[in-house]
């Protein structure tokens, strides 16, 4: 019987201590601070955010920027400057093709030869193998055998003759002046077929 | 088509309702800052540290307010962030590390103990009401293993039953109840040995 009282008053004893045990308040004005504290967080978010935003978009660019630069770099290296000298003359058949890469050589060389140099010729010849890059513009070439034929045929042929030729599909004219002030100064010719190319 | 104009009426009444139900973190504030500050005083015992597990509790409900309409039971979701942010707090706080750690002696302690129960027989309940009576029960608390302890802990905040507790634990609810009956009992024990050596002492 004593035991069983005993029990029962440890037993509320017990019940009267867990129902204190959390039974605190908090102090007046702790959602309020609660409150302004996320308000303060939210504030402080934005210009962190924007702050690791921009500075993202800014190693964005200077990544592609260093890898533009890389790529065209590479680009410079890989791909030799080429300067391809192609003569098509589909009409008259050509009687034989002489490589371009030593005439043009040799025509540089002349140029070079004109003016006075103070550059050893070794050195010169150097520069230019590296640099493969003609040193006046058009490349000067010598004429062509077809352009020869041409010319030849031009001073060996009366110029009446060469009027009809340039001229097939217009009627004859009749009447000497008229024919005389048709006829264009020839001395012009050779120069419009100089090399120019 | 008058159906799918009926099902397309519901689904978007359901939708304005959920989005209207959906608790905001100001709301949370008003109607729960009571009950996580006992969740976090029922772990701390200290005042100032539950005020600021309350604050920290918050912060990080705020970090997740784009997901709020996906809690379903917001007074459960928000007692488990206030338990588990008060469990980090505790372990941090060297205040309560060193008294979780207190290594006395059984017969230490016991005495220590027994000496603090004050006479019952004057006025039981002023008594038990009394600040040594709490500090006591402090002590037996700790000395609990930690399951049974913070399934304790939790039981004391008035704001939770038992199935509510087994959600914030993430436990069945039969197991809140075992862990409380074992805490219980041990606690009895105890306090009967104290109250036995103080009446024989």
């Amino acid at each position: 019987m004593a035991d069983q009282e005993k029990d029962k008053r440890v037993d509320e004893m017990l019940d009267s201590l867990l129902a204190n045990y959390s039974s605190a308040e908090p102090r007046p004005g702790l959602e309020t601070r609660i409150l302004a504290n996320l308000r303060d967080a939210e504030e402080n978010k934005s210009p962190a955010g924007w702050w690791n935003f921009k500075w993202l978009w800014a190693g964005m660019v200077t990544a592609a920027i260093i890898v533009a630069a890389l790529l065209i770099s590479g680009r410079h290296r890989v791909e030799p400057p080429t300067h391809v000298i192609v003569k098509t003359s589909p009409a008259v058949p050509q009687p034989e093709i002489q490589p371009q890469a030593p005439i043009a050589r040799q025509e540089t060389a002349r140029i070079h030869r004109r003016k006075p140099s103070t550059v050893p010729a070794a050195q010169r010849n150097a520069t230019l193998a590296l640099s493969k890059r003609p040193a006046v513009f058009p490349t000067p070439t010598p004429l062509s055998e077809q352009e020869k034929l041409l010319l030849s045929y031009l001073a060996g042929t009366p110029r009446e003759e060469v009027i009809a030729e340039s001229h097939p599909d217009e009627p004859p004219v009749v009447g000497d002046q008229d024919q005389t002030e048709a006829i264009p100064d020839l001395t012009l010719i050779p120069q419009k077929f100089g090399n120019t190319r | 088509m008058a159906g799918q104009a009926i099902l397309g009426d519901t689904v978007l009444k359901s939708a304005i309702a959920m989005e209207a139900a959906a608790p905001t973190v100001e709301t949370l504030v008003a109607d729960h800052t009571g009950m996580v500050f006992r969740i976090a005083y029922s772990i701390l015992r200290n005042h100032h540290d539950a005020e600021d597990a309350a604050q920290e509790c918050f912060l990080r409900v705020w970090k997740q307010k784009d997901r709020l309409h996906e809690v379903s039971n917001a007074k459960t979701w928000l007692a488990r962030i206030a338990w588990t942010t008060a469990l980090d707090k505790r372990r941090s706080s060297r205040a309560m590390v060193s008294l979780s750690e207190v290594s006395l002696s059984d017969e230490q302690s016991g005495a220590e103990l027994a000496q603090s129960i004050p006479d019952l027989a004057v006025a039981a309940d002023q008594q038990l009401a009394s600040a040594q009576m709490q500090q006591m029960l402090e002590r037996l608390i700790v000395r609990l293993p930690e399951d049974l302890r913070s399934t304790l802990e939790l039981s004391t905040v008035q704001e939770l039953n038992s199935a509510e507790i087994a959600e914030v634990m993430k436990i069945p609810e039969g197991s809140v109840r075992t862990r409380l009956f074992r805490a219980r009992k041990q606690l009895k024990e105890k306090l009967t040995v104290l109250l036995e050596g103080r009446k024989h002492g």
